[in-house]
Parts: C-alpha cells; sequence; structure tokens
C-alpha cells in the first residue's frame, strides 16, 4: 500500500521539485566544505602537463588558443586559469589568440588573461601578448605556420606586432614548443587535424566534458598530446599544479549533482516498473 | 558560360590546393589563396551583421492594412540595440580590460550566455528521471554505461573499480565507435570534395531558376 502509493507519488512528482533539488545540490556544496573530494590526475591530463612543464622559461611562446564562448565558460575557464598559473608560474611566455567563429572567446581572453598574469607579476608583451580574434578558425590556423606577424599584424589592443619584444623571434610554428586550445567546439579536433598535420606542431586540449569523447581518438592516434577533459580535466590540473581552483570547487556540486540524478533516475525506474507490475 | 566557367574556377582551385601539399614551389601561392579565403571570412561577418539588421528591422516595421508590427518586435528592438550598443562601446571606448566593451561582456553576456547553458542541467535532470528507463536490453546497457560513468568520472568507488571500468567504457566501446563516425566523415568530406571538383556536385551554383 505504502509502496503503491509512493511509485505513484514519483511518478506524479512535478519537475519543480527536481528543480529545486538541482538547484540545492549546485549552489550547496560552494558554501559548505563538502563532500570531500580526491581527484586521481589521469594519463591525459599528466602527459598535458609534462609538455607544459618542458617548455623553457622566458623562450618561444606556448600558445593558447581562447576557442570557446560564455556558454561553456563555467567549465572550460578553470583550465585556462589553471593553464596559465603554471605557465605564469614557470616563467614560461604565452602567446594567446581566439579563433572561436563568434569572436567572444576574445571577450574571454581579455578578462583572464591579464588577470593570471599580474597574479604573478607577468608584464604584457614581455611574458604575455594577445593577438585576438580571426575569423575562419581553419583558414588563421595554416597562415599561422607560414606567417603569424601575417595573420595577426597588430595583437587585440591594436599594437604591432613587430613592437612586441616577447615575439620578436616568432615567425611560424616552428618557434611554437606547443598549442594549447581550450574548445567547446570543433575548432579543438581543427588544430590536430590542418596545422597538426601539416606543420606537425604539438597540440593539447582542454575540452568540455561531452566533446571529450569526440576527441578522444586523437589522442590515442597522437595527433593531440595531451587532453583535460570537462571540469574534472580542470581539477585534476589543478591538483596537480598544486593550486586549487574553481576546477576543484565545482567538482564539489558536481558530485552532489550526479548522485541526484542517478538516484533519481533508480526512483524513477523503481516507480515505472513497480506500477507496471501493478497494472499487468 | 554562366555554369561553365565557376566550375572551372572551382576546378582549378580545388586541383591546386591538392597539388600545393606535394610541391614546395606552390607555397607562395598557396599563402595568397590563403590570404583571399581570410578575406571573404571577414566579409561574411559583415554580411552575417546585415542579414541581422534586416530581419529584425523587418519585424520592427509596421505592415499590412492595419499597419501591425510584429508580435515578438520588442525583442527585435532589444537585439538590434544591443548590437549596436556594443559595436558603439567597442569603437568609440575600445576594447582593453577596463574599457566599456569589455565591461558590458563580462557584466551581460558572460552571465546570460552562462546561465541559458546552465539551464540545460535542469532539462536533463528532469528528462533523465522521466525517460531513463530500463525498457529493454539495450536501454538496460545503456543506463549501466551511464551510471558508471557518472561515477567513474569522480575518481569514486574506486574499491569496486568503477573509475577503471569508466576508463574501459570511454577508451574501448567509445573509442571505436568515435573512431568509425571520424573515418566515416572522413570519407564522406573526401568524396564529396571530390565531387565538387569535378563539378558532379553542383548544388552551390544555386538552383539557377532566379
Amino acid at each position: 500500500m505504502i509502496l503503491s502509493w509512493l511509485a505513484h507519488g514519483i511518478l506524479k512528482l512535478d519537475r519543480r521539485i527536481i528543480y529545486t533539488f538541482l538547484f540545492l545540490c549546485v549552489t550547496l556544496p560552494f558554501y559548505v566544505d563538502w563532500p570531500h573530494i580526491e581527484v586521481e590526475v589521469s594519463k591525459e591530463v599528466e602527459d598535458a602537463f609534462q609538455v607544459i612543464d618542458q617548455i623553457p622559461p622566458h623562450g618561444n611562446p606556448l600558445v593558447v588558443s581562447f576557442d570557446y564562448d560564455p556558454a561553456s565558460a563555467a567549465e572550460l575557464t578553470p583550465m585556462a586559469v589553471a593553464v596559465l598559473r603554471h605557465a605564469f608560474s614557470k616563467g614560461i611566455r604565452v602567446m594567446a589568440i581566439s579563433l572561436q567563429p563568434t569572436g567572444q572567446g576574445a571577450g574571454i581572453a581579455t578578462e583572464v588573461l591579464p588577470r593570471i598574469a599580474a597574479e604573478y607579476g607577468r608584464q604584457q608583451n614581455v611574458d604575455w601578448a594577445f593577438l585576438g580574434f580571426q575569423p575562419n578558425a581553419t583558414v588563421a590556423m595554416l597562415q599561422m605556420g607560414e606567417s603569424i606577424r601575417k595573420t595577426f599584424p597588430v595583437d587585440y589592443y591594436d599594437t604591432p606586432i613587430e613592437q612586441i619584444p616577447m615575439l620578436e623571434s616568432v615567425q611560424n610554428y616552428e618557434q611554437i614548443p606547443a598549442v594549447f586550445t581550450i574548445a567547446s567546439t570543433a575548432v579543438g579536433e581543427f588544430w590536430a587535424v590542418y596545422p597538426g598535420m601539416r606543420y606537425g606542431i604539438t597540440v593539447l586540449a582542454g575540452l568540455t566534458a561531452v566533446y571529450t569523447a569526440d576527441i578522444q581518438p586523437f589522442y590515442q592516434s597522437g595527433q593531440i598530446k595531451g587532453i583535460l577533459g570537462g571540469l574534472k580535466g580542470a581539477a585534476e590540473y589543478e591538483a596537480r599544479i598544486g593550486k586549487p581552483g574553481d576546477g576543484l570547487a565545482g567538482m564539489r556540486s558536481q558530485k552532489v549533482v550526479h548522485y541526484m540524478i542517478i538516484v533519481f533516475i533508480v526512483l524513477g525506474n523503481f516507480a515505472f516498473f513497480y506500477t507496471q507490475r501493478r497494472t499487468s | 558560360m554562366r555554369l561553365q566557367f565557376p566550375l572551372l574556377l572551382c576546378l582549378i582551385a580545388g586541383v591546386f590546393m591538392a597539388v600545393q601539399y606535394f610541391v614546395p614551389a606552390f607555397l607562395p601561392y598557396y599563402n595568397r589563396v590563403m590570404d583571399y579565403i581570410q578575406i571573404v571570412s571577414a566579409f561574411s561577418i559583415v554580411l552575417g551583421v546585415a542579414s541581422v539588421v534586416h530581419r529584425h528591422l523587418g519585424r520592427m516595421r509596421r505592415r499590412g492594412r492595419e499597419a501591425k508590427r510584429h508580435p515578438d518586435w520588442p525583442y527585435s528592438l532589444a537585439a538590434v540595440a544591443g548590437m549596436l550598443g556594443m559595436m558603439l562601446a567597442g569603437f568609440i571606448g575600445g576594447r582593453g580590460q577596463e574599457s566599456i566593451f569589455q565591461q558590458l561582456f563580462n557584466s551581460i553576456l558572460l552571465p546570460v550566455q552562462a546561465t541559458m547553458f546552465a539551464l540545460l542541467a535542469f532539462y536533463l535532470a528532469s528528462a533523465a528521471f522521466r525517460s531513463f528507463r530500463t525498457r529493454s536490453v539495450d536501454a538496460t546497457v545503456l543506463l549501466s554505461a551511464a551510471v558508471i560513468v557518472m561515477i567513474g568520472r569522480l575518481d569514486d568507488l574506486g574499491r569496486l573499480g568503477i573509475p577503471d571500468v569508466a576508463h574501459w567504457i570511454l577508451d574501448g566501446p567509445n573509442l571505436v565507435s568515435k573512431r568509425a563516425i571520424v573515418i566515416g566523415v572522413g570519407l564522406g568530406m573526401a568524396s564529396t570534395a571530390l565531387k565538387v571538383v569535378l563539378g558532379i556536385e553542383r548544388s552551390y551554383l544555386g538552383s539557377g531558376k532566379e
């Protein structure tokens, strides 16, 4: 009797109750230090870390491509922050660009890059530069293989590229130790397929969790040398560099929400089969 | 001639782009073609802006005998005002970190888009609760895989080997199917490109009736 009442109640559960549960599960872990999170660094993230870690300080720059829009910022910005912290803490120079089709990645880079550089006292155009946005990602990637100066004649702040000291010796991909693309679209894949194959550059990718499954074949084939997948990838990188940030904080919410969804799926199945059996 | 000339252009461009990959002497010409493509791409942004303005101005205009506007015209007004506002802010105040353009981006566009995307989680949770049923063997396998990957991504239940199983699902069955899709898409792209270059596929030229 109770089970029957419960099963019918679950099946008729108002979606607003589910929404309320979800809202609480997402927000509360940010305010209470619970649940405990233990992150194990995966091979994909370790590989990405090793590639960046081996770039000589104050030498040729690591290219960081902000290929995502604000919709994915909650998941991908923690990755950008973690990688920038790693690079700047080691004195690795960063040359940022954005090839996200609508150009909104440039807005994110403008906010993130100077903020993290300032944490480590890194100077614009000496330790980091932001060259801005180019439409048509594949063509821009291929053009950079011939001449970065031609692809980006001025930086995002209209400074001619010849006047940027850290790029004096940078002509094309031959002087670029690695490209780290942070992408929510196929742009991440394009880096591996087009300039990766033609110019043999080292490609690392930070991707949304949904998109990571699509890119996995390129990691296995060696076309992408390391992957940071979703918020977990960001959390792993933060754990690896020993600087907890939004990735690890967000993992608490993610953990609670995952279990909440699993509980709701189990409850839904129980109610469904119980009522089916009773009806038949 | 109206049909043959574009087809010939396409054939020459297609053959050139294929051959240049193997002939280093073609590099300067390849670079020139890349410049052309980048310029054309820049114009596509102009075209996009013009298209958005045209569509929304059309909605705002009074039409018909009763001179009525489209019922959604206030949204169109907001869209055009937002676009022009951002453009003016960028052109006049620049795009630096402290500029109005960047402040508008940080304070409005970023949270609004993030909110829109976050709403997906609510629909996803509700949909999973209502429709994720183990009605068949296929559905049971799918559901089990989903639950294992969800727990595995949290590095939980390591004693039961759940993270290892989750990793195997992603690296095994998922990888195999994704690779098959990638190869299929690649072959499809190559064959379509070949058909376009050889003039078999002509839909990009339009119907020719206009």
